[in-house]
């Protein structure tokens, strides 16, 4: 396994541990709860934290193993253009499936498909921080996909 | 174009002329500025790799480009 798989594996992993922080500070029985501005901007801070650390202690330790492995080909270069053309086209979608279904809302009152009231802060603040956490862990699914294929 | 290719359209004989010329992945990796990865993967026909590189392969393989690379339609 090279060194940039390694990391995406790495980067999956402590994307999903934070999504699940996320959700475990934001959701009841999977239900957003109705938290104070104060407990999201610390979820927040909090989520933006881990992330920096998960991700800079793994890049430190991989980098110190693999030496000169560690910089990147044109290969890894042609993986990575492509894990992030489809994050673009994931976010693209989950976010206009966001737009459809707020609009569906509007205008369809008392439709039959799953509501999600976006017009509170905690749904719309937990929702697209899910979508962002949605892109970056299909960006590194398509890389260890593309490493392997 | 470059990456990742369907086994076939782009063959090569990187694998045959490194062995010939005994040299190992890793030893021809770190000549041609890639990674051992890279290599393996255009040695098993997964990724076709950029001009620059080719080239700089069949350089070092000291082969003709066309000797090292065929492309079938």
């Amino acid at each position: 396994m090279s060194h940039h798989e390694k990391f995406a594996w790495g980067s999956l992993i402590a994307s999903l541990l934070a999504w699940s922080f996320l959700t475990m500070r934001m959701t009841d029985s999977w239900a957003v709860v109705n938290v104070s501005p104060g407990h999201m901007i610390w979820t927040y801070g909090a989520v933006v934290v881990l992330m920096i650390v998960a991700h800079a202690t793994l890049a430190a330790i991989l980098d110190a193993r693999a030496g000169s492995e560690a910089g990147k080909d044109e290969r890894d270069l042609a993986i990575a253009a492509r894990a992030e053309r489809i994050e673009g086209l994931v976010v693209l979608a989950a976010v206009n499936v966001l737009i459809i279904h707020a609009l569906a809302q509007a205008a369809f009152a008392g439709h039959a498909l799953p509501s999600i009231d976006l017009g509170t802060l905690p749904v719309l603040f937990y929702a697209l921080l899910t979508v962002l956490f949605l892109g970056h862990i299909t960006s590194q699914l398509a890389t260890i996909w593309l490493y392997r294929a | 174009m470059t990456g990742p290719t369907r086994r076939g359209r782009v063959s090569n004989r990187v694998r045959e002329l490194r062995e010939a010329a005994a040299m190992t992945q890793a030893e021809l990796a770190e000549r041609v500025s890639a990674s051992r990865q890279t290599i393996i993967a255009i040695e098993a026909e997964k990724y076709a790799p950029s001009l620059e590189l080719a080239f700089r392969l069949a350089r070092c393989l000291g082969a003709p480009f066309e000797d090292v690379f065929s492309y079938a339609d």
